[in-house]
């Protein structure tokens, strides 16, 4: 017998869901809780995808206004965000075919979820190493599918549309005068093997496409 | 859990030396490794060795910053990429100086070659692939080998995944990829058997039995997932649907199922709909409807009425699950288009659908309301019976049309509007001679 290819087909669309905490517009926001599925992409990719993924999640619930709902297209991936106004966040990363009106009720029952399980006094004082939500995994598998998602909820009707703020590239989200390279050469979350990749990922541009 | 591999460092040598170590250690690795499942280009393997930012620490055990010329953890290798044209030059001008003596003009030309160069044959085309996967002369002394019985056909395809882990659109590739499928012997056998006997016995039916037969199964898989590093990869759509004209009845349904799954996760992939039609058709032709299906258009009015109302009674039970087939493809679609709104490839895919079913609810009229499938008209329904039907149909269409053109309360909205009109307009422009003929249709033409 061969050997077969180890990874089973499974086919993702979400490869991300975080949870963040923003008290004020001002402050940065803090990372609480962040789950990845990057099995798609090849081995050696994955390490710095997960951190471009970190990384613009960051800077996407930075930008986003408190009580707005965000959904940011960037090269073949989609992110979005909601800022709730006591100041939980909640993004999820996506290829552009997931519809992100189901993205974003799939950000309302993370929201409502995590609320229950790690109350509001809780989250000032906590960081990745101290909350407890395990969650987030199975919200990323049952969600795979928008198919089986409908399932669970009346996916259509619950977020209205005109809430949603739709950017077609993160550049539209940034202050005016920055730069989405100069913020990847400044940043001490991504190592020198993603900002080399995001470079060349950059001139043939292909993202997270290798040679 | 994580297995720390084979951990190599670079040392300082001389550059002819440098090139052969590098290329012999390589070597020894996928020698070492038969279970490597996965090849990609780094180009700090320092850093994946050591991890993060510790840029420092990498420094300075690695000469110039480059780091070892290739790791390898959980059976995937990552080769640096800069010593990827010294290897390559290396690796080609090795294999080339193996092989010039060699006169490849008869299948026997290896039995005469001593094994230990026939392994360096073997192993020089390996490196050579591994980077250019598009050298048909190494893919093609590979052939002699297999022929020769100094490589298996299954050591090759375990190869040949490696190299579609990197290179998915080799078309060179796939081309011996499926000269190696045919030197197997399930293969072979089941393409005759498909050759002779058009209504062959059915394989069986069993679910598992259909499994555990490797090659075929495990194929699908490749294609599947090659198509998932690369969308819109015609090579291994083409491959798919190679094998797919070797599946019966009952595995073509089984492949219909699979590829609901990539359509559903791959709505705007006109690639993954474009392998169900292929699919459908060739249900088509196992049934013998076939014959029946009048493809030329309707607007071409030269033959006669009659001939085309030529009613046919269902005969085989393939032919009713066939029209089954059909209509649940008819509510797939359906949800599809209701739940992701704006997708062409869905529009795209009614249109053939709804042209196929069309001809051939005229050669083969069942009572769409009427659940039990068996259902065969009398040589004795009219025209006029018939034509109501079709009508019936056609402004079931136009209504479902006119429904997306409406809904605004979808995302995508305008999208959906502007393909729904568009095929709308095409259904009318397709059946406008057959209308022609129908006093009662021109009502259609007042929308």
């Amino acid at each position: 017998y061969h050997v077969l290819l180890n990874k089973s087909i499974n086919m993702v669309k979400l490869f991300a869901l975080s949870v963040l905490y923003k008290p004020t517009s001002d402050v940065s926001p803090k990372l609480l809780k962040a789950t990845y599925d990057l099995q798609q992409f090849s081995f050696f990719q994955r390490s710095s995808v997960q951190e471009f993924m970190a990384f613009t999640t960051k800077i996407i619930t930075e930008r986003c206004s408190m009580g707005t709902r965000q959904s940011v297209k960037e090269q073949e991936y989609m992110c979005h965000v909601y800022v709730r106004a006591d100041g939980l966040a909640v993004v999820a990363v996506s290829d552009h075919e997931y519809q992100y009106r189901v993205a974003h009720n799939m950000l309302n029952k993370i929201m409502d979820e995590f609320t229950a399980k790690v109350p509001p006094h809780q989250w000032p004082g906590s960081d990745e190493t101290n909350v407890v939500f395990n969650e987030l995994p199975a919200f990323l598998a049952r969600w795979q599918n928008p198919r089986e998602a409908d399932a669970i909820t009346r996916v259509q009707e619950e977020v209205e549309d005109t809430k949603i703020i739709l950017h077609n590239t993160i550049e539209a989200v940034l202050e005016r005068g920055e730069k989405l390279d100069d913020l990847v050469n400044k940043s001490e979350m991504l190592s020198i093997q993603s900002k080399a990749f995001y470079k060349t990922a950059r001139k043939t541009n292909a993202c997270c496409n290798f040679g | 859990m994580w297995r720390w591999e084979v951990c190599f460092f670079y040392e300082q040598r001389e550059t002819s030396d440098m090139r052969s170590f590098v290329y012999e250690q390589l070597t020894k690795q996928l020698d070492d490794d038969p279970l490597i499942d996965e090849l990609g280009l780094v180009v700090r393997a320092s850093e994946l060795l050591f991890g993060g930012n510790d840029s420092k620490e990498s420094d300075s055990a690695a000469d110039d910053g480059k780091g070892p010329p290739f790791i390898c953890r959980e059976h995937k290798l990552g080769i640096s990429s800069w010593c990827l044209p010294d290897l390559y030059r290396f690796a080609t001008n090795l294999f080339l100086s193996l092989i010039a003596n060699i006169d490849f003009k008869s299948l026997q030309c290896l039995h005469n070659v001593e094994i230990s160069t026939v392994k360096e044959i073997h192993d020089s085309t390996r490196i050579i692939l591994l980077i250019n996967a598009d050298s048909y002369r190494a893919w093609n002394v590979r052939k002699f080998l297999i022929q020769a019985f100094r490589l298996k056909t299954d050591d090759e395809i375990r190869f040949m995944n490696l190299v579609f882990s990197k290179h998915p659109k080799s078309g060179e590739a796939w081309s011996h990829r499926r000269w190696v499928l045919r030197q197997v012997k399930d293969f072979e056998s089941r393409n005759s058997k498909q050759l002779s006997d058009v209504s062959s016995q059915p394989h069986s039916s069993n679910v598992d039995d259909f499994v555990r037969n490797d090659h075929f199964s495990t194929e699908i898989r490749i294609c599947a997932q090659v198509a998932e590093i690369y969308p819109k990869n015609y090579y291994a759509w083409t491959h798919r649907q190679w094998l797919v004209k070797l599946f019966d009845f009952e595995e073509l349904k089984q492949e219909l199922r699979r590829v609901s799954r990539w359509n559903d996760l791959h709505v705007s992939d006109h690639c993954g709909f474009h392998h169900r039609q292929f699919v459908l058709l060739c249900c088509l032709e196992r049934s013998k409807l076939h014959s029946g299906i009048v493809l030329k258009d309707f607007d071409e009015g030269n033959s006669s009425n009659s001939d085309q109302f030529h009613h046919e009674k269902l005969e085989s039970s393939e032919d009713c699950e066939f029209c089954e087939i059909f209509r649940e493809e008819f509510v797939y679609l359906s949800d599809m288009i209701r739940r992701y709104p704006g997708h062409e490839s869905l529009w795209c895919y009614r249109r053939f659908l709804w042209s196929y079913w069309f001809r051939l609810q005229i050669q083969h009229p069942t009572d769409s309301d009427d659940s039990n499938a068996n259902y065969s008209p009398t040589s004795q329904s009219t025209d006029s019976d018939n034509s109501e039907l079709l009508l019936k149909l056609l402004s079931e269409e136009i209504e479902f049309a006119q429904h997306h053109i409406e809904d605004d309360e979808v995302s995508n909205f305008p999208k959906q509007r502007r393909f729904a009109t568009r095929y709308k307009l095409w259904i009318l422009h397709s059946i406008r001679g057959f209308c022609s003929r129908i006093p009662t249709a021109s009502q259609f033409w007042k929308i």
